[in-house]
């Protein structure tokens, strides 16, 4: 697909557009494919899907900084609102597809049941450190945990994440070396 | 997502049950080698029941979840 018919589709549409970036040797986007027909039949008329053929847009990709595929972006009303990068399951991608469609913001990894069972455990371990003597080992538990329901909105974590994810991609092509 | 193994149910049971034996171990109330036991099986089952994935499970091609 060129630019223009893309910047024109996207433009166009007066639904919410997610736009999926994939290849024909990409295993991700193979097994990602069947749940995405799915989810994408689920939300017919509401969010449109556009699946692009990364390895015959790569004027496309290199102007929407598409650097490893599957990658997914949501549009609506022309602007970009979404991205996702990587194969995704069924309920992540109609959360993403119905936050889409609702205009929120991206859903987090986490799911709230996740999160609910993480926080209450870190409250119910804090409370059993405090009561046994203040526990260093419950409280730094309970510490743990606390942070792995929150670490997706916490903005250190949000702030430093990308920087050493780079970090070691940039150190992974030497170590090959 | 697709690694999760284990029900709503069967998550929290462990959790449960994981808190429990760590309250036992942590709390002095059961001392000893059992206490460590306690300690650690009650670490492992804390943990399964947070990230929803049992290695055992895995192993054994069970699933509780549906």
């Amino acid at each position: 697909m060129k630019l223009a018919e893309f910047k024109r589709t996207i433009k166009n549409s007066r639904i919410p557009v997610v736009v999926e970036f994939w290849a024909p040797w990409c295993g991700p986007c193979r097994l990602m494919n069947p749940i995405l027909k799915e989810v994408s039949s689920e939300f017919e008329g509401r969010v449109k899907l556009v699946k692009i053929n990364a390895d015959e847009s790569r004027e496309l990709l290199q102007e929407l900084k598409v650097m490893s595929i599957p990658t997914m972006l949501g549009y609506r009303a022309g602007e970009m609102m979404m991205r996702k990068v990587g194969g995704q399951s069924k309920p992540a991608l109609r959360d993403w597809f119905m936050a889409l469609e609702e205009g929120r913001p991206a859903p987090s990894g986490l799911r709230p049941f996740d999160r609910y069972l993480r926080v209450g455990t870190a409250l119910i371990l804090a409370v059993i450190g405090i009561n046994s003597g203040l526990s260093i080992w419950l409280l730094g538990l309970a510490g743990l945990v606390l942070f792995s329901a929150i670490y997706d909105r916490c903005p250190i974590y949000k702030a430093l994440a990308p920087r050493i994810k780079a970090l070691f991609k940039r150190q992974s092509p030497d170590a090959m070396n | 997502m697709k690694y999760i193994n284990e029900a709503g149910w069967d998550r929290i049971l462990r959790v449960l049950v994981g808190i429990l034996l760590l309250a036992l171990g942590f709390g002095s109330v059961v001392a000893g080698t059992l206490g460590l036991v306690f300690k650690i099986i009650g670490t492992l089952l804390l943990v399964t029941g947070l990230v929803g994935f049992c290695p055992v499970y895995a192993l054994l091609k069970v699933r509780t979840k549906k």
